[in-house]
């Protein structure tokens, strides 16, 4: 068991202790998954021939939604759109508690949906600092704001990450993830609100976090029921920012300086590329011709039965299905050329905006990459050579029927550590099917505990403190940030705990 | 020699990428055909890979 622990315990210990990188440390972790394979497992060639196959099928499906969802964010941030919103979401009120709620958590969760990677406290923290509140609280806010987005934001990519990994069909797995991480976003408005002005705060201003918080976790329940888990966050926090339109009439607040107020022309060209986005997603996933059209080209390899030398068997099976141009990744991509020449016709490119926007995805996109490839890689091998089975046994039989409280621990400890939802689930999703399986309990409630655990403490990251605390001007005082933010975090891990235990408890057995 | 690691952290992450997806597909076709040496060639290019970016801080 301690040897099949070395590899995760090398991608924690160099990223916490030693501040790695994670694509640094995914090879570290990577290269020990595979000598201890070799060696002690009884891992041979044919295997890990396979292994590294299946492993880069994995790798293909979420790097698609990853590099399609970062070129939209680049061609709209380009066209100076998420800068427009930004300047006019200030004016609907000027009382501070409100504003924390409509931008600190509603709009951070929209830049969480379609953008992810860091976005929202980057682009959220210099805004509450320019309307005045303290750079501490400038940058909690929308950190624990967008948590409850993470794992169906940034385009679904975490999400489906634990697809891949797991191997289940997102119909099961969506639901009780959407329905955890919806509960969760009640309570992260309220702590919104605290983190803005106390319990003073949290009092007056308790319906309006209750109502856009019922509204998200409704709408990305129900879109992620009805298949669209991809822009299920998205679409959730833009309800609820067209929902917070009317509700700020309430809280006005007092007159104030709120900075240059854009034209109403200049919103709608801004907004047009998410619009676009819904548009396309409908057309693609729903319209049956196009779907079957689109759908042809299909990616699949069978994968025959392999076995270690000790004995233990990987089943002959095939691979996840991608189907190339009716992926998540596609529909994305078809969306950022499009919303291109919508802000094009507009003039809100300067010249060369076309490198500008290739270039800086490739680079932004590349280091995380080789941490998603090598840490698939290790997962895999790890699978397939008994390793996560030899590590779920230990689980199963150290933590018994007290497993579900202690599965989204894993996932947020995961998440900290390598400072993502998505490296989270890639490492531990097959770790805690296995275990849950051993123990006969629900895999669907002890994933969406997984993913959950990890989307809420991912934000408490340090790779992310780091960024949130530059753009705030608190660069150097990343310890205050990480204590303040360690007390919310806790309490929603602990949230979600117990929700686990009580679906378990209420029959999520297998 | 660090420096100029940093400085060129993206060429280098590139060229372990492509290091660590591409032998997967001849990798596929040598298992079928059980071609052990070929195989662990490549996966001896994916190891190489992911030791270039231990060296990039």
């Amino acid at each position: 068991m301690i040897l099949a622990l070395i590899p995760i315990a090398v991608i924690l210990v160099l990223m916490i202790g030693f501040r790695w990188g994670a694509a640094r440390a995914g090879g570290a972790g990577y290269l020990s998954a595979l000598v201890i394979a070799i060696l002690f497992f009884g891992a041979g060639s044919e295997l890990l021939a396979y292994a590294h196959v299946r492993a880069l099928f994995l790798s293909l499906d979420v790097l698609l939604i990853i590099w399609a969802a970062f070129l939209l964010y680049r061609v709209v941030d380009e066209a100076g759109a998420i800068q427009t919103i930004g300047q006019a979401l200030p004016h609907l009120t000027t009382d501070k508690g409100m504003q924390a709620l409509i931008i600190g958590w509603v709009f951070a969760s929209f830049l969480q949906g379609v953008g992810g990677f860091g976005v929202p406290v980057a682009v959220v923290a210099p805004i509450l600092v320019g309307l005045g509140f303290p750079a501490l609280a400038a940058v909690i806010i929308p950190s624990i704001g967008h948590g409850w987005a993470v794992t169906f934001g940034s385009l679904g990519s975490s999400f489906q990450a634990l697809l891949s990994s797991t191997g289940q069909p997102e119909s099961l797995l969506g639901p009780p993830a959407a329905l955890f991480l919806g509960i969760s976003a009640l309570a992260i408005g309220l702590m919104v609100a605290h983190a803005a002005g106390g319990w003073a705060a949290v009092k007056r201003l308790l319906i309006p976090a209750l109502l856009l918080g019922l509204i998200m976790a409704f709408v990305q329940y129900i879109v992620v029921g009805l298949g669209f888990w991809f822009i299920a966050s998205f679409i959730g926090s833009t309800v609820a920012l067209a929902a917070s339109f009317p509700l700020a009439r309430y809280y006005k607040g007092k007159d104030g300086n709120n900075g240059k107020r854009p034209t109403q022309k200049a919103l709608l060209v801004a907004l047009s590329g998410y619009a676009i986005l819904i548009v396309i997603t409908l057309f693609v996933q729903v319209i049956p011709p196009v779907r079957d059209w689109l759908g042809q080209v299909i990616l699949r390899v069978q994968f025959p039965e392999v076995s270690t030398s000790l004995g233990f068997i990987t089943a002959a099976s095939s691979s996840r299905s991608i189907p190339i141009f009716r992926h998540a990744g596609a529909s994305l991509t078809y969306t950022s050329i499009l919303a291109y020449f919508v802000y094009k016709a507009n003039g809100c490119y300067r010249p060369g905006s076309v490198r500008r926007i290739l270039s800086g995805m490739i680079k932004r996109v590349m280091g995380s990459s080789v941490s998603i490839v090598s840490m698939i890689a290790m997962a895999v091998i790890m699978e397939n050579a008994g390793m996560t089975d030899t590590l779920a046994r230990g689980l199963a039989g150290g933590v018994g029927s007290l497993f579900p409280i202690v599965a989204p621990w894993i996932g947020s400890i995961g998440a900290f550590m390598t400072g993502s939802n998505t490296n989270s689930n890639v490492v531990f999703g097959a770790l805690q099917m296995r275990t849950a399986q051993l123990l006969g309990l629900s895999v669907p409630i002890v994933l969406a505990a997984q993913t959950a655990g990890a989307a809420l403490a991912s934000v408490s990251a340090p790779a992310k403190v780091v960024v949130g605390a530059s753009t705030a001007g608190m660069a150097g005082k990343e310890g205050d940030v990480m204590r303040k933010l360690a007390a919310y975090t806790l309490l929603l891990v602990l949230l979600i705990s117990l929700l686990a235990f009580l679906a378990v408890w209420l029959g999520g057995r297998s | 020699m660090k420096t100029w690691l940093k400085k060129h952290s993206f060429q280098i992450h590139t060229i372990a990428f492509l290091m660590m997806i591409l032998p997967a597909i001849p990798m596929f076709y040598a298992a079928k055909s059980g071609n052990d040496p070929f195989i662990l060639v490549l996966i001896g290019l994916v190891a190489l890979g992911n030791i270039l970016v231990l060296f990039v801080p």
